[in-house]
């Protein structure tokens, strides 16, 4: 699904990732844990395409395809989803008008059939639902006044209409409380199957109680130093990230 | 007979040359007072403040004839070029350079609404234009005082009391394109007297490359006690158009005006809006779009007189910016001294699409009365790079989402407007200014 070789990006004049690997198979939940500075959110930028993360050396390939060739639009197009640690704030364009937009042209791009207006509301309300977002949220300026609860809640909710085939959560858990965590983690989870592998970036380990990963990674100044299965989360929580500086 | 206008050597033709018909004796009086203020000022430059942002240079670089009215059989030609807003019922008015050539025998009547031509008038309507149109001493704008000189051809709308005219007033201006360097003049007169209600639709076009035309058009509004307008003015010019114009409104007691302004085509596009309170607790709200793009310029200078205490205004102009084109907006809110509880507020939001895109943004307040709300605001922004990338990580490509995000910037603005087939007409110009930068 995705093999990242040896990548290194930077972000203005500051190397921040310096060869890191990963491969991710169909299906599997991957975290990343780090402390703060480590390189977590530019792994997410540079994968997406984000201007200004620039790749300078190393490969990803996605799905057979060298993901860094494309625009960020097209990654996504391709199945890449990333939620945001923070969502964008956009007045004036509606989240109604957001979201269709983007099935659209996602869906147009994988050959799938156009949803027409009727279609699309109902399958918005359905995934609202499941979030437990007010329907009123697609009315809405794009994120304009959510709490950050509801950002993220947001986030998720895009990520269930658009079936992406890889998802990145960029510290999904901050800003949640216990409830809202519940609630993310159970969408998160439910969208969990076979085919659909996600990278779960988090800083705390409270997260991995919710969305059970399949592998756990440690980043350090933008490597992956040490990698293992659940219970490594446990044992970084334990021991604190400066047991990491000691590897 | 042509009459030739030579600004370079500040000279134009004496508008009593053009008054051989005694019926038309009575504009006289507003004629010469215009044509006095337009000898006695400056012509427009860059170094006058009221002309600062414009580039005035083709009126001294060229001489203008008088635009003459067109044949039957070419009107019948370019009326098909005119576009037109669906709007049952409305009342169609249509004027090609100046001219009116709508048969006004022909129109539906409709009971409190009368329209006529200057050169129809009774002696209280003659009265009551030169009520409502007279330049002012202190008026600024050389060419509007121009305009008002050469008002022959204009018309008086009338509502009567306590009539609400259920259907749009549709006023349709068109420059054709004549030989090169003419020069268009019209003007309007619009009473509504105590409690009445309409809406007047204006709409400025022309379709094709113009050679040194200028067009100028004045719009005089008179709101007696209690009467409401909805105004809406909606500039398409080509975009080799040059049109300065001015609308004026004087609210009386417990009237009300709503307005709304589409500044797009146009080389140059010069509108002054002079709003003036002069009777307690009247009210206006104006809203304006301006969508310059390629090297076009447009100039809003609106200027809200609070003269009594108690009224209440409303200003919210929005621009986007594209190419190299350039906008100005100079908003003036002026609260004399007796004008107590005035409530002013003015807002302008730019949004920049290019670098060499221009604005200047100028809000000016002049506040004599010590217990006033006045707020005003201007920003200037460029699109949001944070909000393109979260929408390309949706999907959606760099064009899409700047179009999204333009058209975000502004479609409150349309939205708001109460008369759909202007709302739905708004979106489509905005869809296409959109598809072209």
């Amino acid at each position: 699904m995705l093999k990242i070789d040896n990548l290194h990006a930077k972000v203005e004049d500051k190397s921040i990732l310096n060869g890191l690997s990963l491969d991710i198979k169909p299906g599997e939940v991957h975290a990343i844990m780090g402390p703060n500075g480590s390189g977590k959110s530019t792994l997410g930028y540079t994968l997406s395409g984000r201007e200004g993360y620039t790749p300078t050396d190393g490969s990803v390939l996605f799905n057979g395809n060298n993901l860094l060739d494309f625009d960020a639009d097209e990654r996504a197009k391709q199945g890449l989803f990333l939620a945001f640690q923070y969502p964008v704030e956009i007045p004036g364009v509606s989240n109604m008008e957001f979201l269709k937009a983007s099935v659209d042209s996602i869906r147009a791009y994988q050959n799938k059939k156009a949803l027409d207006a009727i279609q699309f509301m109902k399958l918005a309300r359905e995934k609202c639902k499941a979030i437990d977002l007010n329907q009123n949220f697609l009315k809405r300026g794009v994120n304009e006044g959510f709490s950050g609860g509801e950002k993220k809640r947001n986030e998720i909710m895009q990520m269930m209409l658009l079936e992406p085939k890889l998802c990145i959560l960029d510290e999904t858990d901050s800003g949640l409380d216990i409830d809202a965590l519940q609630v993310v983690a159970d969408g998160v989870n439910a969208c969990r199957n076979e085919n659909r592998s996600f990278i779960v970036v988090t800083h705390y380990q409270r997260l991995l109680d919710y969305i059970v990963p399949d592998y756990v990674h440690v980043l350090s100044n933008g490597k992956i130093i040490k990698s293992g299965g659940k219970e490594l989360a446990l044992e970084l929580e334990e021991k604190g990230y400066s047991w990491i500086d000691k590897l | 007979m042509s009459y030739i206008f030579d600004f370079k050597n500040h000279k134009a033709i004496d508008p009593t040359a053009l008054m051989s018909n005694d019926k038309m004796a009575w504009l006289n009086v507003i004629q010469e007072k215009a044509w006095t203020n337009f000898t006695n000022m400056e012509l427009p430059a860059r170094k006058i403040e009221h002309w600062k942002y414009n580039q005035m240079a083709f009126l001294t670089s060229n001489t203008f004839r008088l635009a003459t009215p067109l044949s039957a059989k070419v009107i019948a030609e370019v009326s098909g070029e005119i576009s037109s807003i669906q709007l049952p019922g409305a009342i169609h008015l249509t004027f090609v350079d100046g001219y009116l050539i709508t048969d006004l025998n022909q129109q539906p009547t409709l009971d409190g609404l009368s329209i006529t031509r200057y050169v129809d008038t009774t002696p209280e309507q003659q009265a009551l234009v030169e009520r409502i149109s007279m330049p002012s001493t202190e008026s600024r704008n050389m060419l509007m005082n121009l305009n008002s000189a050469l008002a022959n051809n204009g018309i008086l709308i009338e509502v009567s009391k306590k009539t609400k005219i259920e259907t749009p007033i549709y006023i349709r201006h068109f420059t054709s394109r004549q030989t090169t360097s003419t020069l268009a003049s019209q003007n309007i007169v619009i009473h509504l007297n105590e409690f009445s209600d309409a809406t007047l639709i204006e709409q400025f076009e022309s379709t094709v490359q113009q050679e040194n035309q200028l067009a100028l058009q004045q719009t005089h509004v008179m709101l007696s006690d209690n009467s409401k307008l909805d105004h809406y003015r909606l500039n398409l010019e080509h975009e080799s158009s040059k049109q300065i114009s001015q609308v004026k409104t004087i609210l009386s007691k417990n009237s009300s005006l709503n307005s709304f302004y589409l500044g797009s085509g146009s080389q140059l596009n010069r509108t002054d809006i002079d709003t003036i309170h002069s009777g307690e607790n009247s009210e206006c709200s104006i809203t304006g779009i301006y969508l310059p793009a390629k090297k076009q310029t447009i100039d809003y200078h609106t200027n809200t007189e609070h003269q009594v205490p108690h009224c209440n205004s409303n200003e919210i102009f929005r621009g986007i910016i594209a190419d190299e084109a350039s906008a100005t907006f100079n908003g003036k809110i002026h609260i004399f001294q007796d004008a107590q509880k005035s409530d002013a507020r003015l807002n302008n939001k730019n949004l920049l699409l290019t670098n060499k895109a221009e604005i200047n943004t100028k809000p000016e307040l002049e506040i004599y009365a010590d217990d006033v709300k006045c707020a005003h605001g201007a920003t200037v922004a460029q699109l949001d790079n944070k909000a393109i990338y979260y929408l390309q990580t949706r999907g959606i490509n760099r064009q899409q989402a700047t179009k999204m995000l333009s058209v975000g910037f502004i479609n409150e603005l349309i939205e708001k407007i109460n008369i759909k087939p202007i709302q739905e007409f708004l979106f489509t110009q905005l869809e296409d200014y959109m598809s072209h930068i």
